[in-house]
């Protein structure tokens, strides 16, 4: 059993995370594909005042944050199938769901930072 | 021959050895079939796109690190490298998409689970990708 306070617990509640994550990010994976297109050949100033924007900072933190959720539960589901069930695989897990919430972390301060515009 | 079967598992037992215990579903005489192939392809392609957050964390990253660090990273994409990776993100990206919507088609009882269909759907998620991969390549 993994920590209640790092992954989310429940088999049912991850199955259902793991359909809703799988098609808000379709919808998502759309507006990427569209704002890549949209956005192809800007330069940097253009690029910085879309990423600016409120909605498609909250869009693309979304994004990110449904990423995350969704690669952590494919990716505990393959580990649990394919790897022995002995110590080392329990940190392996351990490992991974913290790069996930690090992944995270970092995009959220990061897009703040856009936010403000500040470096 | 119960007997011996018994003696031998006994001693497999005291040897802490698997090898008397029935094999399933003997993999190395068993028939691949389309299912299998779609189903880990899917499982494959999803711990490939584990790169695409990766990704985007660099792209946010180099935003906010400012214009010259922004330019620097935008022209490892114009190389060779950069481009297949691209290609082939996107490609795993558009198997991996197909091919969870015939999940979710099955879990709400759209698609029935039989053989045939099963099938049948399998063609249509390769034909579609490969159709995306196309139009992908071609942009």
């Amino acid at each position: 059993m993994l920590p209640a306070w790092l992954v989310p617990q429940g088999s049912a509640a991850r199955w259902w995370w793991q359909r809703m994550s799988a098609v808000l990010l379709l919808l998502l994976g759309v507006w990427w594909l569209w704002s890549l297109w949209y956005l192809a050949g800007a330069d940097y100033a253009l690029v910085r005042f879309w990423a600016g924007q409120p909605v498609v900072s909250l869009a693309l933190w979304l994004m990110m944050a449904l990423s995350c959720l969704h690669a952590w539960i494919g990716v505990q589901g393959v580990v649990e199938d394919y790897l022995p069930d002995l110590p080392w695989r329990r940190w392996l897990l351990i490992g991974l769901a913290s790069l996930a919430w690090f992944v995270l972390a970092l995009t959220t301060a990061l897009l703040m930072l856009l936010q403000r515009g500040g470096a | 021959m119960i007997f011996i079967l018994g003696v031998a598992g006994g001693v497999a037992v005291l040897f802490r050895s698997n090898r008397m215990r029935p094999l399933s579903p003997h993999l190395g005489i068993y028939r691949i079939q389309s299912h299998a192939v779609l189903s880990i392809l899917h499982r494959l392609t999803g711990l490939a796109l584990m790169l695409f957050p990766a990704a985007v964390l660099v792209w946010l990253w180099a935003l906010a690190a400012g214009e010259t660090t922004y330019r620097q990273v935008q022209t490892f994409w114009v190389t060779p490298l950069g481009q297949a990776g691209c290609y082939l993100l996107a490609l795993a990206a558009v198997y991996h998409l197909v091919n969870g919507v015939r999940h979710i088609l099955w879990d709400v009882g759209y698609l029935p689970l039989t053989r045939q269909s099963v099938r049948v759907s399998g063609g249509i998620v390769l034909a579609v990708t490969m159709v995306l991969a196309i139009l992908v390549l071609c942009t």
